[in-house]
Protein backbone atom coordinates (compact mmCIF):
# COMPACT_ATOMS: atom_id res chain seq x y z
CA UNK A 1 0.00 0.00 0.00
CA UNK A 2 2.98 2.16 1.30
CA UNK A 3 4.51 1.58 -2.11
CA UNK A 4 1.46 2.54 -4.16
CA UNK A 5 1.44 5.96 -2.13
CA UNK A 6 5.05 6.29 -2.97
CA UNK A 7 4.14 5.99 -7.04
CA UNK A 8 1.63 7.81 -6.70
CA UNK A 9 3.93 10.93 -5.48
CA UNK A 10 6.50 10.10 -8.16
CA UNK A 11 3.96 9.69 -10.48
CA UNK A 12 2.61 13.28 -9.15
CA UNK A 13 6.28 14.55 -8.81
CA UNK A 14 7.34 13.52 -12.47
CA UNK A 15 3.95 14.75 -14.33
CA UNK A 16 4.55 18.28 -12.49
CA UNK A 17 7.66 18.97 -14.44
CA UNK A 18 7.32 20.03 -17.49
CA UNK A 19 10.43 18.55 -19.22
CA UNK A 20 8.31 15.11 -18.94
CA UNK A 21 6.04 16.62 -21.58
CA UNK A 22 8.64 17.90 -24.22
CA UNK A 23 8.65 14.74 -25.48
CA UNK A 24 4.90 14.02 -26.07
CA UNK A 25 4.81 17.56 -27.50
CA UNK A 26 7.53 17.22 -29.75
CA UNK A 27 6.12 14.17 -31.00
CA UNK A 28 2.46 15.86 -31.42
CA UNK A 29 3.85 18.52 -33.58
CA UNK A 30 6.18 16.53 -35.54
CA UNK A 31 4.64 13.05 -36.36
CA UNK A 32 1.78 14.58 -38.30
CA UNK A 33 3.93 16.62 -39.96
CA UNK A 34 6.01 13.28 -41.14
CA UNK A 35 2.23 11.84 -42.12
CA UNK A 36 1.45 14.80 -44.15
CA UNK A 37 4.85 14.32 -46.00
CA UNK A 38 4.40 10.68 -46.16
CA UNK A 39 0.62 11.53 -47.74
CA UNK A 40 2.48 13.22 -50.52
CA UNK A 41 3.92 10.23 -52.10
CA UNK A 42 5.87 7.59 -51.48
CA UNK A 43 6.89 7.22 -55.26
CA UNK A 44 10.39 6.75 -54.48
CA UNK A 45 9.68 3.35 -52.70
CA UNK A 46 7.70 2.08 -55.51
CA UNK A 47 10.35 3.00 -58.60
CA UNK A 48 13.26 1.27 -56.72
CA UNK A 49 10.84 -1.97 -56.33
CA UNK A 50 9.57 -1.57 -59.84
CA UNK A 51 13.00 -1.11 -61.09
CA UNK A 52 14.30 -4.43 -59.69
CA UNK A 53 11.79 -6.57 -61.14
CA UNK A 54 10.50 -4.88 -64.11
CA UNK A 55 11.28 -7.48 -66.91
CA UNK A 56 9.04 -9.42 -65.50
CA UNK A 57 6.22 -7.67 -63.12
CA UNK A 58 5.05 -4.34 -63.10
CA UNK A 59 3.78 -2.43 -59.64
CA UNK A 60 -0.06 -1.48 -58.89
CA UNK A 61 -1.73 0.17 -56.30
CA UNK A 62 -0.02 2.39 -53.14
CA UNK A 63 2.14 1.14 -50.09
CA UNK A 64 0.90 4.45 -48.77
CA UNK A 65 -1.39 3.82 -45.93
CA UNK A 66 -1.14 4.02 -41.89
CA UNK A 67 1.23 0.83 -41.09
CA UNK A 68 3.62 1.58 -43.36
CA UNK A 69 3.98 5.13 -42.37
CA UNK A 70 3.98 4.02 -38.47
CA UNK A 71 6.56 1.72 -39.17
CA UNK A 72 9.39 4.57 -40.92
CA UNK A 73 8.19 6.64 -37.87
CA UNK A 74 8.95 4.08 -35.41
CA UNK A 75 12.88 4.33 -36.38
CA UNK A 76 12.46 7.21 -34.11
CA UNK A 77 13.53 4.60 -31.18
CA UNK A 78 16.91 4.66 -32.40
CA UNK A 79 18.03 8.01 -30.55
CA UNK A 80 15.31 10.48 -30.58
CA UNK A 81 12.92 8.60 -27.65
CA UNK A 82 16.19 8.05 -25.92
CA UNK A 83 16.94 10.85 -25.26
CA UNK A 84 13.64 12.26 -24.23
CA UNK A 85 13.26 9.59 -21.86
CA UNK A 86 16.71 10.29 -20.40
CA UNK A 87 15.27 13.88 -19.16
CA UNK A 88 12.75 11.89 -17.04
CA UNK A 89 14.87 9.27 -15.40
CA UNK A 90 17.82 11.08 -15.18
CA UNK A 91 16.20 13.62 -12.94
CA UNK A 92 14.46 10.89 -11.00
CA UNK A 93 17.42 10.94 -7.92
CA UNK A 94 19.51 13.57 -9.36
CA UNK A 95 16.33 16.39 -9.23
CA UNK A 96 15.69 15.27 -5.50
CA UNK A 97 19.48 16.08 -4.62
CA UNK A 98 19.74 18.77 -6.62
CA UNK A 99 16.27 20.37 -4.92
CA UNK A 100 17.31 19.66 -1.35
CA UNK A 101 14.19 17.53 -0.95
CA UNK A 102 15.88 14.49 -0.34
CA UNK A 103 16.82 14.73 3.34
CA UNK A 104 13.74 15.43 4.44
CA UNK A 105 12.55 12.34 2.16
CA UNK A 106 14.98 10.46 3.31
CA UNK A 107 14.61 11.09 7.32
CA UNK A 108 10.76 9.94 6.91
CA UNK A 109 10.19 5.92 7.89
CA UNK A 110 10.38 4.88 4.84
CA UNK A 111 13.07 2.34 3.65
CA UNK A 112 15.13 3.59 0.90
CA UNK A 113 14.32 0.12 -1.02
CA UNK A 114 10.18 1.32 -1.35
CA UNK A 115 11.71 4.93 -2.48
CA UNK A 116 14.06 3.25 -4.96
CA UNK A 117 11.32 1.16 -5.99
CA UNK A 118 8.29 3.58 -6.24
CA UNK A 119 10.94 5.90 -8.54
CA UNK A 120 11.53 2.86 -10.43
CA UNK A 121 8.02 1.73 -10.84
CA UNK A 122 6.63 5.60 -11.63
CA UNK A 123 9.63 6.12 -14.64
CA UNK A 124 8.85 2.62 -15.99
CA UNK A 125 4.88 4.20 -15.75
CA UNK A 126 6.35 7.15 -17.19
CA UNK A 127 7.88 5.10 -20.24
CA UNK A 128 5.20 2.84 -20.93
CA UNK A 129 2.64 6.21 -21.30
CA UNK A 130 5.39 7.54 -23.48
CA UNK A 131 5.47 4.93 -25.74
CA UNK A 132 2.07 4.12 -25.59
CA UNK A 133 1.32 7.72 -26.81
CA UNK A 134 3.61 7.52 -29.54
CA UNK A 135 2.18 4.33 -30.34
CA UNK A 136 -1.29 5.68 -30.45
CA UNK A 137 -0.15 8.95 -32.33
CA UNK A 138 1.92 7.21 -35.25
CA UNK A 139 -0.42 3.93 -35.96
CA UNK A 140 -4.03 5.65 -34.91
CA UNK A 141 -3.29 8.87 -36.77
CA UNK A 142 -1.37 6.67 -39.11
CA UNK A 143 -4.57 4.78 -39.88
CA UNK A 144 -7.03 7.90 -39.44
CA UNK A 145 -5.12 9.71 -41.97
CA UNK A 146 -3.92 7.05 -44.24
CA UNK A 147 -6.09 4.19 -43.95
CA UNK A 148 -5.49 0.35 -43.44
CA UNK A 149 -4.08 -1.65 -46.19
CA UNK A 150 -1.09 -4.11 -46.58
CA UNK A 151 1.58 -3.18 -44.73
CA UNK A 152 5.35 -3.17 -46.88
CA UNK A 153 8.54 -4.19 -45.30
CA UNK A 154 11.56 -4.57 -46.40
CA UNK A 155 13.10 -7.77 -45.20
CA UNK A 156 15.00 -9.95 -47.81
CA UNK A 157 13.20 -8.34 -50.63
CA UNK A 158 10.01 -6.74 -50.33
CA UNK A 159 7.25 -8.17 -48.15
CA UNK A 160 3.86 -7.31 -47.52
CA UNK A 161 2.17 -8.27 -44.52
CA UNK A 162 -1.95 -8.52 -44.49
CA UNK A 163 -3.41 -5.59 -42.35
CA UNK A 164 -4.47 -7.67 -39.62
CA UNK A 165 -0.90 -9.24 -39.61
CA UNK A 166 0.35 -6.23 -39.22
CA UNK A 167 -1.34 -4.36 -36.40
CA UNK A 168 -0.55 -7.27 -34.76
CA UNK A 169 3.46 -7.69 -35.47
CA UNK A 170 3.07 -3.48 -33.93
CA UNK A 171 1.68 -4.69 -30.80
CA UNK A 172 4.87 -6.84 -30.68
CA UNK A 173 7.34 -4.52 -31.89
CA UNK A 174 6.38 -1.85 -29.17
CA UNK A 175 6.45 -4.24 -26.66
CA UNK A 176 9.84 -4.82 -27.82
CA UNK A 177 10.33 -1.10 -28.14
CA UNK A 178 9.24 -0.61 -24.91
CA UNK A 179 11.66 -2.78 -23.02
CA UNK A 180 14.52 -1.08 -24.86
CA UNK A 181 13.00 1.95 -23.34
CA UNK A 182 13.17 0.65 -20.09
CA UNK A 183 16.38 -0.21 -20.40
CA UNK A 184 17.28 3.88 -21.86
CA UNK A 185 15.34 5.10 -18.80
CA UNK A 186 17.11 2.46 -16.07
CA UNK A 187 20.82 3.73 -17.09
CA UNK A 188 19.30 7.01 -16.45
CA UNK A 189 18.02 5.95 -12.84
CA UNK A 190 21.95 4.87 -12.44
CA UNK A 191 23.42 8.04 -13.42
CA UNK A 192 20.86 9.93 -11.52
CA UNK A 193 21.59 8.04 -8.34
CA UNK A 194 25.44 8.85 -8.46
CA UNK A 195 25.27 12.68 -9.33
CA UNK A 196 23.32 16.00 -7.62
CA UNK A 197 22.54 17.44 -11.22
CA UNK A 198 20.11 16.09 -13.42
CA UNK A 199 22.17 17.24 -16.33
CA UNK A 200 25.34 15.15 -15.65
CA UNK A 201 22.70 11.61 -15.95
CA UNK A 202 20.91 12.80 -19.09
CA UNK A 203 24.56 13.57 -20.91
CA UNK A 204 25.28 10.35 -19.33
CA UNK A 205 22.97 8.38 -20.30
CA UNK A 206 23.05 9.11 -24.07
CA UNK A 207 27.24 9.14 -24.23
CA UNK A 208 27.13 5.72 -22.82
CA UNK A 209 24.28 4.51 -25.36
CA UNK A 210 25.91 6.34 -28.13
CA UNK A 211 28.83 4.92 -27.41
CA UNK A 212 28.26 1.33 -27.13
CA UNK A 213 25.62 1.99 -30.39
CA UNK A 214 28.85 3.01 -32.21
CA UNK A 215 31.12 0.14 -30.81
CA UNK A 216 27.52 -2.07 -32.16
CA UNK A 217 27.02 -1.12 -35.42
CA UNK A 218 30.95 -0.46 -36.30
CA UNK A 219 31.81 -3.22 -39.14
CA UNK A 220 34.98 -3.66 -38.02
CA UNK A 221 36.50 -7.59 -37.25
CA UNK A 222 37.58 -6.20 -33.62
CA UNK A 223 34.03 -5.75 -32.16
CA UNK A 224 32.43 -8.74 -34.16
CA UNK A 225 32.94 -11.03 -31.24
CA UNK A 226 32.22 -8.47 -28.33
CA UNK A 227 28.75 -6.85 -30.13
CA UNK A 228 26.29 -10.26 -29.18
CA UNK A 229 27.29 -8.73 -25.60
CA UNK A 230 26.05 -5.32 -26.30
CA UNK A 231 22.43 -4.13 -25.52
CA UNK A 232 22.28 -1.49 -28.52
CA UNK A 233 22.65 -4.78 -30.68
CA UNK A 234 19.28 -5.74 -30.01
CA UNK A 235 17.45 -2.17 -30.39
CA UNK A 236 16.58 -2.40 -33.64
CA UNK A 237 15.00 -5.64 -32.36
CA UNK A 238 11.41 -4.59 -32.67
CA UNK A 239 12.24 -4.35 -36.58
CA UNK A 240 12.00 -8.68 -36.28
CA UNK A 241 8.51 -8.59 -35.28
CA UNK A 242 8.01 -7.36 -39.06
CA UNK A 243 9.64 -10.09 -40.73
CA UNK A 244 8.53 -13.26 -42.14
CA UNK A 245 9.03 -15.83 -39.84
CA UNK A 246 9.37 -14.14 -36.69
CA UNK A 247 12.40 -14.96 -35.40
CA UNK A 248 11.02 -15.38 -31.67
CA UNK A 249 14.56 -17.05 -30.84
CA UNK A 250 16.35 -14.09 -31.83
CA UNK A 251 13.85 -12.07 -30.35
CA UNK A 252 13.97 -13.79 -26.89
CA UNK A 253 17.77 -13.56 -27.18
CA UNK A 254 17.75 -9.73 -27.29
CA UNK A 255 14.81 -9.77 -24.50
CA UNK A 256 17.00 -11.81 -22.04
CA UNK A 257 20.10 -9.50 -22.58
CA UNK A 258 17.89 -6.36 -22.18
CA UNK A 259 16.36 -7.54 -19.14
CA UNK A 260 19.93 -8.90 -17.94
CA UNK A 261 20.83 -5.40 -18.55
CA UNK A 262 18.07 -3.58 -16.55
CA UNK A 263 18.59 -5.78 -13.63
CA UNK A 264 22.17 -4.98 -13.77
CA UNK A 265 22.09 -1.12 -14.05
CA UNK A 266 19.01 -0.97 -11.60
CA UNK A 267 20.73 -3.62 -9.26
CA UNK A 268 24.24 -1.31 -8.85
CA UNK A 269 21.96 1.84 -8.96
CA UNK A 270 20.04 0.14 -5.77
CA UNK A 271 23.37 -0.73 -3.97
CA UNK A 272 24.75 3.52 -5.07
CA UNK A 273 21.38 4.57 -3.65
CA UNK A 274 21.06 2.79 -0.35
CA UNK A 275 24.69 3.43 0.45
CA UNK A 276 24.72 7.20 -0.27
CA UNK A 277 25.42 9.67 2.47
CA UNK A 278 21.96 12.32 1.97
CA UNK A 279 23.80 15.51 3.57
CA UNK A 280 21.69 18.13 1.92
CA UNK B 1 1.78 -45.37 -122.99
CA UNK B 2 0.49 -47.39 -120.54
CA UNK B 3 3.50 -47.18 -118.99
CA UNK B 4 3.69 -43.44 -118.98
CA UNK B 5 -0.23 -43.38 -117.85
CA UNK B 6 0.57 -45.46 -114.80
CA UNK B 7 3.43 -42.80 -113.94
CA UNK B 8 1.27 -39.67 -114.72
CA UNK B 9 -1.52 -41.26 -112.15
CA UNK B 10 1.34 -42.14 -109.70
CA UNK B 11 2.59 -38.20 -110.00
CA UNK B 12 -0.85 -37.00 -109.41
CA UNK B 13 -1.72 -39.42 -106.50
CA UNK B 14 1.62 -38.40 -104.97
CA UNK B 15 1.15 -35.04 -105.17
CA UNK B 16 -2.77 -35.12 -103.87
CA UNK B 17 -1.09 -37.27 -101.02
CA UNK B 18 1.62 -35.02 -100.30
CA UNK B 19 -0.48 -31.96 -100.43
CA UNK B 20 -3.31 -33.51 -98.03
CA UNK B 21 -0.19 -34.09 -95.57
CA UNK B 22 0.80 -30.77 -95.68
CA UNK B 23 -2.43 -29.44 -94.82
CA UNK B 24 -2.38 -31.17 -91.43
CA UNK B 25 -0.21 -28.32 -90.60
CA UNK B 26 -1.50 -24.75 -90.79
CA UNK B 27 1.05 -21.96 -92.20
CA UNK B 28 1.46 -19.31 -89.85
CA UNK B 29 -1.39 -17.18 -91.06
CA UNK B 30 -3.79 -19.96 -90.48
CA UNK B 31 -2.62 -20.79 -87.46
CA UNK B 32 -2.73 -16.82 -86.11
CA UNK B 33 -6.39 -16.96 -87.37
CA UNK B 34 -6.82 -20.23 -85.22
CA UNK B 35 -5.56 -18.94 -82.34
CA UNK B 36 -7.26 -14.94 -82.32
CA UNK B 37 -10.29 -16.07 -83.78
CA UNK B 38 -11.56 -16.80 -80.24
CA UNK B 39 -10.00 -13.46 -79.10
CA UNK B 40 -11.28 -11.75 -81.76
CA UNK B 41 -14.86 -12.22 -80.65
CA UNK B 42 -13.69 -10.08 -77.49
CA UNK B 43 -15.33 -6.73 -77.09
CA UNK B 44 -14.48 -6.80 -73.55
CA UNK B 45 -14.17 -8.29 -70.25
CA UNK B 46 -13.75 -8.49 -67.13
CA UNK B 47 -12.91 -11.07 -64.40
CA UNK B 48 -12.24 -11.63 -60.45
CA UNK B 49 -8.67 -13.05 -60.83
CA UNK B 50 -6.64 -14.33 -57.05
CA UNK B 51 -2.65 -14.38 -57.34
CA UNK B 52 -0.55 -16.03 -55.81
CA UNK B 53 3.58 -15.64 -56.24
CA UNK B 54 5.95 -17.80 -55.24
CA UNK B 55 8.99 -15.47 -56.09
CA UNK B 56 12.65 -14.95 -54.50
CA UNK B 57 13.02 -12.01 -52.22
CA UNK B 58 9.53 -11.11 -52.84
CA UNK B 59 6.59 -12.41 -50.74
CA UNK B 60 3.08 -11.25 -50.51
CA UNK B 61 -0.05 -13.30 -49.34
CA UNK B 62 -2.36 -13.96 -52.46
CA UNK B 63 -4.32 -11.71 -53.81
CA UNK B 64 -7.70 -10.44 -55.66
CA UNK B 65 -7.41 -8.80 -58.26
CA UNK B 66 -9.93 -7.10 -60.45
CA UNK B 67 -8.90 -7.45 -64.45
CA UNK B 68 -10.81 -4.95 -66.97
CA UNK B 69 -9.84 -5.34 -70.63
CA UNK B 70 -11.44 -3.66 -73.80
CA UNK B 71 -10.60 -4.13 -77.32
CA UNK B 72 -8.33 -3.10 -79.02
CA UNK B 73 -5.72 -2.22 -76.29
CA UNK B 74 -7.27 -0.98 -73.21
CA UNK B 75 -6.92 -3.03 -69.85
CA UNK B 76 -6.68 -1.48 -66.33
CA UNK B 77 -5.75 -4.11 -63.06
CA UNK B 78 -7.75 -2.86 -59.90
CA UNK B 79 -6.21 -4.05 -56.64
CA UNK B 80 -6.52 -3.25 -52.85
CA UNK B 81 -3.83 -2.01 -51.52
CA UNK B 82 -0.59 -3.10 -52.86
CA UNK B 83 0.86 -6.15 -55.19
CA UNK B 84 3.16 -7.15 -58.01
CA UNK B 85 1.75 -8.03 -60.67
CA UNK B 86 3.39 -10.48 -63.51
CA UNK B 87 3.12 -9.26 -67.12
CA UNK B 88 2.85 -12.57 -68.31
CA UNK B 89 -0.30 -14.72 -67.24
CA UNK B 90 -3.34 -12.36 -66.61
CA UNK B 91 -4.52 -11.97 -70.50
CA UNK B 92 -4.67 -15.40 -72.30
CA UNK B 93 -1.15 -16.52 -73.68
CA UNK B 94 -2.11 -15.56 -77.18
CA UNK B 95 -2.46 -12.45 -77.32
CA UNK B 96 1.49 -11.89 -76.80
CA UNK B 97 1.77 -13.68 -80.32
CA UNK B 98 -0.86 -11.27 -82.09
CA UNK B 99 1.92 -9.32 -83.97
CA UNK B 100 4.40 -12.51 -84.61
CA UNK B 101 5.01 -13.12 -87.99
CA UNK B 102 6.83 -16.78 -88.26
CA UNK B 103 4.58 -19.20 -86.19
CA UNK B 104 6.25 -22.51 -87.34
CA UNK B 105 4.47 -25.76 -86.48
CA UNK B 106 7.12 -28.43 -86.17
CA UNK B 107 4.03 -31.67 -84.71
CA UNK B 108 1.04 -32.44 -83.67
CA UNK B 109 0.87 -34.65 -80.65
CA UNK B 110 -1.67 -35.50 -78.33
CA UNK B 111 -1.73 -34.02 -74.75
CA UNK B 112 -4.40 -35.01 -72.13
CA UNK B 113 -6.23 -36.70 -74.71
CA UNK B 114 -6.17 -33.27 -76.69
CA UNK B 115 -4.98 -32.89 -80.30
CA UNK B 116 -2.37 -30.22 -80.47
CA UNK B 117 0.21 -28.57 -82.43
CA UNK B 118 3.40 -27.91 -81.33
CA UNK B 119 4.73 -24.15 -82.83
CA UNK B 120 7.74 -22.74 -82.50
CA UNK B 121 9.39 -18.90 -82.82
CA UNK B 122 12.41 -17.15 -81.99
CA UNK B 123 11.52 -13.43 -80.35
CA UNK B 124 12.17 -11.45 -77.07
CA UNK B 125 10.63 -12.27 -73.64
CA UNK B 126 10.96 -10.69 -70.92
CA UNK B 127 14.09 -9.05 -72.35
CA UNK B 128 15.33 -12.20 -73.25
CA UNK B 129 16.45 -13.32 -76.75
CA UNK B 130 14.65 -16.97 -77.08
CA UNK B 131 13.02 -19.97 -78.70
CA UNK B 132 9.31 -19.90 -77.68
CA UNK B 133 7.74 -23.04 -78.22
CA UNK B 134 3.45 -23.72 -77.21
CA UNK B 135 1.20 -26.36 -77.74
CA UNK B 136 -2.09 -24.74 -79.87
CA UNK B 137 -5.50 -26.91 -79.02
CA UNK B 138 -6.34 -28.10 -82.78
CA UNK B 139 -10.17 -27.46 -81.86
CA UNK B 140 -10.36 -24.45 -79.94
CA UNK B 141 -6.63 -22.93 -80.91
CA UNK B 142 -5.99 -22.27 -77.15
CA UNK B 143 -2.40 -21.64 -76.18
CA UNK B 144 -2.23 -24.89 -73.11
CA UNK B 145 1.34 -24.63 -72.45
CA UNK B 146 4.02 -22.56 -73.39
CA UNK B 147 7.86 -22.63 -72.54
CA UNK B 148 10.68 -20.34 -73.85
CA UNK B 149 14.06 -21.22 -73.52
CA UNK B 150 17.40 -19.23 -73.61
CA UNK B 151 20.95 -20.14 -73.95
CA UNK B 152 19.79 -23.88 -73.60
CA UNK B 153 18.03 -23.12 -70.14
CA UNK B 154 14.29 -23.47 -70.00
CA UNK B 155 13.40 -20.15 -68.24
CA UNK B 156 9.70 -19.81 -68.71
CA UNK B 157 6.79 -22.15 -68.38
CA UNK B 158 3.31 -21.60 -68.47
CA UNK B 159 0.28 -23.93 -68.24
CA UNK B 160 -3.45 -23.12 -68.86
CA UNK B 161 -6.46 -24.90 -68.36
CA UNK B 162 -9.75 -22.77 -70.24
CA UNK B 163 -13.40 -22.60 -69.48
CA UNK B 164 -15.64 -21.80 -72.54
CA UNK B 165 -17.43 -18.31 -71.41
CA UNK B 166 -20.37 -17.36 -73.38
CA UNK B 167 -18.64 -19.28 -76.31
CA UNK B 168 -15.49 -17.79 -75.86
CA UNK B 169 -12.83 -20.04 -74.38
CA UNK B 170 -10.77 -18.03 -71.53
CA UNK B 171 -8.39 -19.05 -68.78
CA UNK B 172 -9.59 -20.70 -66.04
CA UNK B 173 -6.52 -20.99 -64.24
CA UNK B 174 -3.07 -20.48 -65.19
CA UNK B 175 0.59 -21.88 -63.27
CA UNK B 176 3.72 -19.97 -64.34
CA UNK B 177 6.88 -21.95 -63.15
CA UNK B 178 9.94 -18.72 -63.93
CA UNK B 179 13.61 -19.27 -63.57
CA UNK B 180 14.84 -15.89 -62.39
CA UNK B 181 18.45 -14.40 -63.66
CA UNK B 182 21.00 -14.44 -60.65
CA UNK B 183 20.58 -10.39 -60.69
CA UNK B 184 17.14 -10.59 -59.57
CA UNK B 185 18.81 -11.16 -55.91
CA UNK B 186 19.14 -7.79 -56.23
CA UNK B 187 15.73 -6.53 -54.92
CA UNK B 188 16.69 -8.21 -51.90
CA UNK B 189 19.38 -5.10 -51.28
CA UNK B 190 15.93 -3.26 -50.94
CA UNK B 191 16.08 -2.09 -47.41
CA UNK B 192 19.28 -2.95 -46.11
CA UNK B 193 21.59 -1.48 -43.84
CA UNK B 194 24.63 0.15 -44.91
CA UNK B 195 26.01 -2.18 -42.18
CA UNK B 196 24.49 -5.80 -43.51
CA UNK B 197 25.79 -5.02 -47.67
CA UNK B 198 29.03 -6.59 -46.88
CA UNK B 199 27.55 -9.89 -45.85
CA UNK B 200 24.86 -9.45 -48.41
CA UNK B 201 27.35 -9.21 -51.21
CA UNK B 202 28.88 -12.12 -49.77
CA UNK B 203 26.38 -14.22 -50.19
CA UNK B 204 25.33 -13.13 -53.73
CA UNK B 205 26.01 -16.19 -56.10
CA UNK B 206 25.39 -17.08 -59.86
CA UNK B 207 22.46 -19.00 -59.68
CA UNK B 208 18.98 -18.72 -61.48
CA UNK B 209 16.51 -18.72 -58.89
CA UNK B 210 13.23 -20.39 -58.99
CA UNK B 211 10.09 -18.78 -58.65
CA UNK B 212 6.40 -19.85 -59.56
CA UNK B 213 2.96 -17.96 -59.91
CA UNK B 214 -0.20 -19.04 -59.73
CA UNK B 215 -3.38 -17.26 -61.24
CA UNK B 216 -7.05 -18.49 -60.56
CA UNK B 217 -9.74 -16.76 -63.24
CA UNK B 218 -13.51 -16.62 -61.85
CA UNK B 219 -16.51 -14.31 -62.73
CA UNK B 220 -15.85 -13.75 -66.20
CA UNK B 221 -18.02 -11.15 -67.68
CA UNK B 222 -17.84 -10.75 -71.73
CA UNK B 223 -18.92 -8.55 -73.84
CA UNK B 224 -21.57 -6.37 -71.42
CA UNK B 225 -20.11 -3.09 -72.43
CA UNK B 226 -17.38 -1.56 -70.26
CA UNK B 227 -17.57 2.27 -70.89
CA UNK B 228 -14.19 3.92 -71.70
CA UNK B 229 -14.28 6.04 -68.33
CA UNK B 230 -13.59 2.78 -67.15
CA UNK B 231 -9.63 3.02 -68.05
CA UNK B 232 -9.33 6.52 -68.37
CA UNK B 233 -7.31 6.63 -64.73
CA UNK B 234 -4.76 3.67 -65.96
CA UNK B 235 -1.90 5.48 -67.11
CA UNK B 236 -0.13 2.83 -68.94
CA UNK B 237 -0.62 -0.70 -70.11
CA UNK B 238 1.63 -2.55 -68.31
CA UNK B 239 -0.11 -5.72 -69.46
CA UNK B 240 2.62 -7.20 -71.62
CA UNK B 241 0.46 -8.40 -75.16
Amino acid sequence: MILLKLTQNELYKIFSLVRSYIGIILFTGIVPLILWGYGMGTSHIEAEIESSVSAMFFIEGSPTNGFTAAYFIMNFFWIHIPFLLALVGGDIFAGEHANGTFRVYATRPISRLSIFTSKVLATTIYTFIFVFYFGLLTLGLGLLWHGGGDMLVFHNGVLILESGDALIRFFIAYFFSFMNMVLVSSIAIFFSTMVRNAVGPVIGTMALFIFILMVSTLPLDVFKSIQPYLFTTYFSNWEQAFFDPIPWDDLFRGLGLIVSNIVMYLGIALIIFRRKDILS
Amino acid sequence: MNHIHRSIVFIILYALAIGSWTQEYPDSQELQDLMLGNWERIEDYEVDIKLALDIPGFRMPSRKIHYLYKSPDKSKVEVKGFAIIPKQGIQPFFTFLRDSLSLQVLNDSLVNGKAVYEVALEDTFMNQAGKISFFVEQKTGNITEAWVVHDSREFFRLTSEYDEVDGIYLPKSTVINMTLPPDFQNIQRLGKKPTDMRDFEAQMTNEWLDGSISIQFKNYKVNRGIPDYMFEDETEDAIQD
